[in-house]
């Protein structure tokens, strides 16, 4: 991949300034690490964490009450998937006006957008469980609590993995986004900062950042995932 | 102490059913797809209410009691292993369900464990074990914990022949040993023979006749019964001579 990008930089037409090589961004990237991009990352992750706890927490606990109630399911499903539809940056606005331009506006739509991956994921998940292992743990005693516990949840731990991958995806690139709409210091705003600069080799150092930000939670969830979840062979 | 199902009927599938399982004994339950046995076994382990009729175990009223409170083991056709734990916890699980002391759950878990000869599977995973082992282990989670009863719907189904009879095997030696009354629901006429004390025939819902296989077999006038046998209740006949009218 980098051998493409240093190919595309030295034999295209494209001047340098707009589209810098592996080296140039590697150099862009050692300049920003002296300043203060380390603050604007812990600023980043610390609300895309704090969101991402909060909205996950949520959508599991009540994607499984949906799992578990074929009622609620009916009725909270459509408005969900509706709002699943609408991107997660254009609800950003909303939260501006009504919490204004604070770190609560993205750690509240970083919540919402991890919300939305996380709660129909989760109650797809419970209605999931075979039906024969939940008569079999039953016959065996299991009821209430201890079938919560002990059945539904480790057999839709799968599926409530998929939606906090999707979730931490969402609230990663909503916290950068929120960040940019709003101005408030964070790799969203450096991003903005080098944009006015038309430095795009800060631009390249910034987004590849970011993009290996995403990688990484996603390869700590799928670590942690596997750990957890026994029963896949 | 026995199984009693007096006049028990479901809103779909079973219409009526009287018959009493002994204990030490096994009570088969024959009869075509669709008679309604799978429906008769759901009615008696409770996962289905029944519209009327009443279900005695050991003379304690139980068909207004949810699963668990009935302490009858069940091994649906379709029976599935937690696939998340492993033989070990699931052999425990139903004791820890019904919050039975440590010690107790140890040592019932290791009588079984001896009893089905499941030493070397303890640390396996469900997917990991072949077809019989599954079976038996299986048998072993709905015996642990000292149900009154046992339900088992076709539980051969899904098993090469050797198999089949050493979990027929199997079966018989927990009849003897425990002494509860044994429902056994077969398609299989040889599995029948081979361990049903009585035998109850079901046809469209209705538990027609009970007896003994030999008696449904050769001295039933009942069409249904002698259809699903294979055996038509007519003899050919020749007339003496020709143009004679029978």
């Amino acid at each position: 991949m980098i051998a493409i990008w240093e190919f595309l930089a030295r034999y295209t037409q494209v001047p340098r300034a707009l589209f810098p090589s592996p080296q140039t961004t590697l150099v862009a990237f050692i300049e920003i690490s002296r300043g203060d991009l380390w603050n604007a990352v812990a600023l980043s992750l610390f609300r895309c964490f704090t969101g991402f706890f909060i909205g996950t927490s949520l959508g599991i606990a009540i994607g499984v009450t949906m799992g578990l109630n074929e009622t609620l399911y009916n009725a909270l499903s459509p408005l969900l998937n509706a709002l699943y539809a609408i991107p997660s940056v254009a609800l950003i606005p909303i939260f501006m006006v009504w919490l204004g331009l604070t770190n609560s506006t993205i750690i509240a739509s970083v919540s919402l957008a991890s919300f939305i991956n996380v709660v129909m994921v989760s109650a797809t998940g419970i209605k999931n469980v075979p039906q024969t292992v939940i008569k079999t743990a039953k016959a065996m005693g299991a009821r209430g609590a201890q079938l919560v516990l002990n059945i539904y949840l480790p057999l839709s731990l799968s599926s409530i993995f998929t939606g906090m991958k999707l979730g931490i995806e969402h609230a990663w690139k909503t916290s950068i986004a929120a960040e940019m709409l709003i101005g408030i210091k964070g790799l969203g705003m450096s991003l903005s900062e080098a944009e006015g600069l038309l430095r795009v080799d800060i631009l390249f150092a910034t987004v590849v950042l970011i993009g290996t930000f995403g990688w990484f939670f996603e390869r700590i969830l799928t670590h942690v995932e596997k750990r957890l979840v026994k029963h896949v062979p | 102490m026995s199984l009693e199902v007096v006049e028990v009927r479901a809103k779909y599938g079973c219409q009526k059913a009287n018959f009493i399982a002994e204990d030490g004994k096994i009570f088969t339950i024959m009869g075509p797809n669709g008679a309604g046995k799978t429906t008769l076994l759901n009615l008696i382990a409770g996962f289905i209410k029944p519209k009327s009729g009443i279900i005695k175990l050991n003379g304690r009223q139980i068909e207004h009691l949810p699963p668990y409170k009935r302490n009858i083991a069940y091994l649906p056709q379709d029976y599935s292993l937690l696939p998340h734990y492993n033989v070990l916890e699931n052999l425990l699980f139903p004791l820890q369900c019904r919050k039975i002391a440590p010690k107790e759950q140890k040592r019932k878990t290791r009588e079984w464990i001896d009893r089905l000869k499941l030493e070397t599977l303890l640390d396996k995973y469900p997917h990991e074990l072949s077809g019989g082992e599954r079976k038996r282990v299986a048998l072993a989670q709905a015996l642990v914990y000292d149900p009154e009863a046992l339900l088992l719907d076709e539980p051969s189904s899904n098993l090469d022949l050797e198999h089949q009879k050493r979990l027929r095997l199997e079966i018989k030696r927990i009849k003897t040993e425990l002494s509860i009354p044994i429902l056994y629901v077969t398609h299989n006429l040889t599995e029948a023979e081979e361990v049903s004390d009585t035998v109850g025939f079901m046809f469209e819902g209705v538990l027609v006749a009970v007896g003994s296989l030999d008696d449904l077999l050769l001295n039933t006038s009942n069409e249904k019964i002698n259809a699903f046998f294979g055996c038509p209740n007519t003899l050919e006949v020749e007339s003496a001579r020709r143009h004679e009218q029978i």
